[in-house]
């Protein structure tokens, strides 16, 4: 029985793609697109960036690394052209045919987009004689519940998500959450109606918001000043008891760390009067991994850039290279960030609590903080790269601690190895620490503009 | 004198049978060595610390999962035989122990992995990862989690998350 499917699924894909035109339509009954299909070595592939936005994921696609990231709710999966393994939700699946990447574009082989479909409650069926792939949803959406008549509806669009409905109308995400009675946001459907609650109604915390009329284009200014970069954290890793590497000639990491940051803290200050710099360390101590992103949440800081100097086995391992926040790996991980956090603010001795609500919120936001890491990360990459004689090693990510946990963009920064003599030695010159400070000012203020320019478009 | 002769031969006449003969139908005689061999991937970095290149190994067929994960990082703990290529494991590491709990498999070090770290996110990245990889890559239904002298630790060089299992690291792999 299952072969007989399988072989009539293999049937239809030969059938369609030697007699019917090369484009599939892709429906999910209430959206259609066509798009280009690519026929090769017996197999259909279709672009996973059109595959994501009918199923409201989101594709990104890291031509650095020649990597494709597939996200919906939590479902997380990692694609690479010419192979054939792919690795969703921690899992390594072998696909019958490899990803490919055409003219820029990477394209997914069918079977690809039926195991990702079973992860997000979604099926897909393809049916031969329209050439149609056709998405269901498994489950329908929570209805929503508004307990009071001042307000408005909004009408959720594809790929929209609270975070960003919360920031267009300057309402707080909790409101909404809580208003809407969403009891999970992760199973928000296309055209769900969302209540936006007025500002006369929204509780004390709420009314600073200074009130913004949502539909009008004119004053975008207040969303700059709520939502704008208003302070950094720049946290110069090690330091204490903790070294860090230590290059051959003796530099410790710790001590070029804090230099370079409390040089840039200096740069910033001037630079951008009106932002707050922090320094998680301003002086040789040791201050435990986990409090310095604690510190930067309970600040609500808006970005964390760690610094920190590289070492390797290999005396010859060279360059500079960016380290951006990703996802969190599992939900107990998530609780036990909370449980640690809710320690580390008791000892800040400041009150605070962190419901469910803001948990989904942070759930939510981590999206936006992910792909904003992504963006900080290339403009430092840029402008390093083009003002210091120094090897570009990428944009990469791992399970960092200082970037795992941020509820903000992260990155960090290794700014070259001291395990390698000459860049050792380089790294001691006054001459290119201030080209470096510059170069990351730069690509600071830069995307600060560029991200304060996009709030004002929204 | 002569007696004790006998009596010596005799007791070699029979160790060597019960060596010789197989305990339960099907097994090899313990004199007779399984000829059984499986190849192992391990994961060393290159000159440039950027990627992970993968060395094949013979070694003899185990049973016991453990066992497998016990000579996977015994050969990694012996380096690479490609001269272009480098031992991530910091001097002086030993392996503690292993061991397997659902699905995660739990490898114990000395002290050593993070006491003679030579620091740096990338050289950190490259040390569990080239553990992490090569057990998952051989024993494929784990992921894996690093101990340090029997217990979890925060970090190994103060960078990456070590509390929690982690899985096959892919996009440093050539």
């Amino acid at each position: 029985m299952k072969n007989a499917k399988y072989l009539s699924f293999i049937f239809f894909i030969v059938v369609t793609s030697v007699f019917s035109s090369e484009k599939i339509l892709l429906t999910n009954q209430e959206n259609n697109s066509y798009i280009w299909s690519e026929y090769i070595e017996e197999q259909e592939l279709i672009p996973a960036k059109e595959f994501a936005s009918i199923i409201s994921a989101k594709f990104e696609w890291n031509p650095i690394i020649q990597e494709g990231i597939l996200k919906k709710y939590k479902a997380l999966c990692f694609l690479w052209p010419n192979k054939e393994k792919i690795i969703l939700d921690k899992e390594e699946i072998v696909l019958q045919s490899p990803c490919q990447l055409i003219s820029g574009k990477l394209f997914v082989p069918f079977d690809l987009i039926f195991s990702f479909c079973e992860r997000v409650d979604m099926r897909a069926e393809f049916s031969k004689e329209k050439n149609k792939l056709i998405f269901y949803k498994k489950s329908s959406g929570i209805p929503p519940l508004a307990n009071t008549k001042q307000g408005f509806w909004h009408v959720l669009k594809e790929g929209e998500t609270l975070y960003r409905i919360s920031k267009n109308y300057g309402i707080d995400l909790s409101s909404i959450i809580s208003l809407n009675r969403i009891i999970d946001p992760r199973f928000l459907v296309p055209g769900q109606m969302i209540y936006i609650p007025d500002i006369g109604i929204q509780t004390e915390k709420e009314l600073e918001i200074p009130s913004l009329p949502p539909e009008t284009t004119g004053p975008k200014k207040p969303l700059v000043e709520k939502y704008g970069i208003k302070k950094i954290v720049l946290d110069p890793g090690h330091g204490g008891k903790d070294s860090g590497a230590i290059g051959k000639s003796g530099t410790k990491e710790k001590d070029v760390n804090l230099d370079i940051a409390i040089k840039l803290h200096k740069e910033l200050k001037k630079r951008l009067p009106n932002t707050e710099i922090i320094l998680t360390r301003d002086d040789d101590y040791y201050v435990p991994l986990v409090e310095r992103t604690a510190l930067a949440n309970f600040k609500k800081v808006d970005l964390f850039i760690s610094i920190h100097a590289n070492a390797a086995f290999s005396n010859s391992a060279s360059g500079f290279e960016v380290f951006h926040l990703s996802a969190v790996a599992s939900d107990k991980h998530a609780e036990n960030i909370a449980e640690f956090e809710n320690a580390v603010i008791k000892k800040f001795k400041e009150k605070e609590i962190i419901d469910y609500t803001q948990k989904i919120l942070s759930d939510i936001a981590q999206d936006e903080f992910i792909s904003q890491s992504i963006d900080l990360a290339l403009f430092i990459q840029r402008q390093v790269t083009s003002k210091l004689d120094i090897k570009n090693r990428g944009i990469k990510s791992a399970f960092f601690w200082v970037l795992r946990d941020a509820k903000m963009p992260a990155v960090l920064i290794e700014t070259g190895f001291l395990s390698n003599p000459d860049e050792e030695a380089k790294m001691k010159e006054l001459a290119f620490k201030t080209n470096l400070v510059n170069a990351l000012a730069n690509a600071i203020i830069a995307y600060k503009e560029s991200y304060e320019e996009k709030l004002t478009k929204e | 004198m002569k007696r004790w002769l006998v009596l010596i031969f005799v007791a070699i006449v029979v160790i060597l049978i019960v060596l010789l003969i197989p305990k339960k139908e099907g097994e090899r005689p313990i004199f007779f060595p399984k000829e059984d061999k499986i190849k192992i991937r391990l994961f060393f970095p290159d000159e440039q610390a950027e990627y992970f290149v993968v060395e094949e190994r013979e070694v003899e067929k185990k049973e016991k999962e453990e066992d497998i994960a016990r000579l996977i990082i015994r050969e990694l703990l012996k380096g690479p035989t490609n001269e272009d290529l480098y031992s991530a494991i910091p001097e002086g590491t030993k392996l503690r122990e292993i061991y397997i709990y659902e699905d995660v498999l739990y490898v114990d070090f000395s002290p050593e992995i993070s006491n003679n770290h030579p620091g740096g996110s990338t050289g950190e990245i490259m040390t569990i990862f080239s553990v992490v990889n090569s057990l998952c890559a051989n024993l494929t239904q784990y992921s894996v989690q690093i101990l340090i002298d029997g217990k979890p630790q925060e970090t190994l060089a103060g960078h990456i998350v070590l509390y929690e299992p982690l899985a096959f690291k892919k996009d440093m792999v050539k």
